[in-house]
């Protein structure tokens, strides 16, 4: 049974419609029953053995103390502010590297001589931990919004480039024909072959570029700041408060996953002539 | 004067590896008149798609010139329109989406292009397929798709390059005599590539045999069989002497590359690079 889910891909053949109904519903389901039952023993776990004594409080916390932390920080203003300030760093870095960040990728692509250029500088900044900055960054401009804005952008800028650039060289050269071979205009080639042929690449250098992004806000935040939600971590490490600390860092992974989620959005509108592969 | 007169084509290229030139065709010179079939038929690597590109002005030859209408050609025009070997469809566009970007790229509005492209798609026998994507369609339908986006700009010479050699066998018979039907209906001037003997044979008035490389002309072969076609002519006694006509000028020529290969292929294992 095992190697033959292997070999072929998963069909539903007469022996399985004939199969109970409850037994069924579970082999269509068997992914999700799994995720929740390991996301799940692991919360049941570690609230149990927290109980019990296995589990230090103190280093550790539990999932229930984190949920009442959790109900008190949401009634406060302050926690609102500190998102407000994360969420607006995230998303005016981000967006700006991609307003800046895609074009000059395409533009690179597409003119040799101007990528030749700019390579080196490419390559160096992409090997470079652009977070090692941060120092000469809030000497620049403060230990406010904008030293985790620039962090952001920085993140998300080079992988950005990097990764459109590449769709743009390797576009279909025997499309390239075809459009040659019609006559196309530079514009008409411009958005029939190199857009729509770069755009998986795009798009991939956007998902890697939220994850980049966010830690930016988290690094810059953990460094030097006066508000955000790094901010409130950092201070409650230094209160010990490991239940609102973990809360925090749980706030920090919904906006990582927020922002993929409405990337998806983006894909799915862009995707519509790739054969539909790999689901379940 | 022909309709499409080749004279001297030369393409010579620089091998920046060994340093060395490389002969890929060799002062071809071929006519093609006005509604003729013409096919050029070689081993691979003889340089004819080469040619066929340069005839479509993507390549600018070495030496010598292409002439159409008595004009010299430099660049792509739509008096030309190309069949690309695999299809080369547009993934992201939809089956009147690629059949009409010719039309587009004269400068048509997208609405009134795709009004034009949908007798091709009757004409292609694709009816019901206009909104599909090409990964939705077979090897055959997508090569139809190919044909119908170059009919589409009603060019005076269709060029067809080797069209039919990704297909399966019985696919490709049965696209050989539908491309009959629509060039006798189109009543275009084609020059068509191809290594395949009886393909070249079966569609053409005329085929041109080439040598490997470099290529040249080694046979002009007038191919006396009634039209229209049907593909039972493949196996009527007529039909198989011009096969084995063909054959037996190309066999030593084919077994000249394949020495020629092993030859390379040895000294490259030995070592000794080819220079």
């Amino acid at each position: 049974m095992d190697r033959a889910e292997r070999t072929q891909p998963r069909l539903m053949d007469v022996r399985m419609a004939a199969m109970p109904r409850v037994w069924r519903s579970y082999l269509e389901n068997e992914r999700a029953i799994f995720g929740v039952l390991s996301f799940v023993g692991f919360f049941v776990f570690w609230e149990v053995g927290a109980a019990v004594g296995w589990v230090d409080l103190f280093f550790f916390s539990s999932p229930s103390r984190i949920l009442t932390a959790a109900i008190r920080e949401v009634q406060l203003p302050r926690l609102w502010d500190d998102f407000r300030v994360s969420g607006t760093e995230l998303i005016v870095g981000y967006l700006g590297a991609v307003a800046l960040g895609v074009p000059l990728g395409i533009f690179a692509g597409w003119y040799r001589r101007f990528n030749f250029f700019i390579d080196p500088w490419l390559n160096f900044m992409n090997a470079l931990p652009r977070v090692a900055l941060l120092p000469l960054i809030v000497l620049w401009v403060g230990i406010g919004i904008w030293s985790k804005i620039v962090v952001v952008f920085l993140g998300a800028f080079f992988t950005i480039v990097i990764n459109t650039l590449y769709g743009v060289r390797t576009v279909d050269r025997r499309l390239l024909e075809v459009a040659a071979s019609f006559n196309a205009s530079q514009v008409r080639v411009f958005t029939s072959v190199v857009l729509p042929g770069s755009v998986p690449f795009i798009l991939a250098g956007l998902r890697l570029g939220v994850g980049r992004a966010l830690i930016g806000v988290i690094v810059g935040e953990l460094y030097s700041s006066n508000a955000g939600v790094g901010h409130m971590i950092t201070i409650a490490a230094q209160t010990l408060q490991t239940d609102r600390l973990l809360f925090g860092v749980i706030l920090l992974t919904l906006m990582g996953v927020v922002a993929v989620e409405l990337l998806r959005v983006v894909e799915r509108r862009f995707q519509a002539w790739r054969p539909k592969v790999g689901a379940g | 004067m022909a309709k499409l007169q080749a004279t001297d084509v030369r393409m010579e290229y620089y091998q920046p590896r060994t340093g060395s030139r490389l002969l890929a065709i060799d002062n071809l010179s071929i006519g093609v008149e006005e509604g003729e079939f013409v096919s050029v038929l070689g081993p691979s690597g003889c340089g004819k798609s080469t040619f066929l590109k340069i005839v479509d002005g993507l390549i600018a030859p070495t030496g010598g010139q292409v002439m159409l209408d008595g004009r010299a050609i430099s660049r792509p025009g739509p008096d030309r329109a190309m069949v690309f070997q695999d299809a080369a469809l547009f993934p992201w566009y939809t089956v009147v989406h690629n059949i009409a970007y010719g039309l587009e790229c004269q400068g048509l509005r997208s609405a009134e292009a795709r009004t034009r492209a949908k007798p091709l798609i009757e004409l292609v026998g694709l009816r019901g397929f206009e909104h599909h994507y090409p990964y939705e369609l077979s090897g055959g339908m997508q090569q139809r798709v190919n044909l119908a986006r170059a009919l589409a700009v009603d060019p005076e010479l269709l060029l067809m390059d080797e069209p039919f050699a990704a297909l399966d066998a019985q696919t490709r018979e049965l696209m050989q005599s539908e491309l009959l039907a629509i060039w006798q209906q189109a009543h275009k001037t084609v020059l068509f590539i191809t290594h395949q003997i009886d393909e070249a044979v079966f569609l053409s008035d005329r085929v041109i045999v080439m040598s490997a490389r470099p290529g040249r002309v080694l046979a002009d072969i007038v191919v006396q069989i009634p039209r229209p076609r049907a593909l039972a002519v493949k196996r009527s006694p007529a039909f198989l002497d011009y096969v084995d006509q063909v054959w037996n000028l190309i066999e030593s020529e084919v077994k000249r590359t394949m020495a020629a290969d092993q030859l390379t292929t040895a000294a490259r294992v030995s070592g000794q690079v080819d220079r």
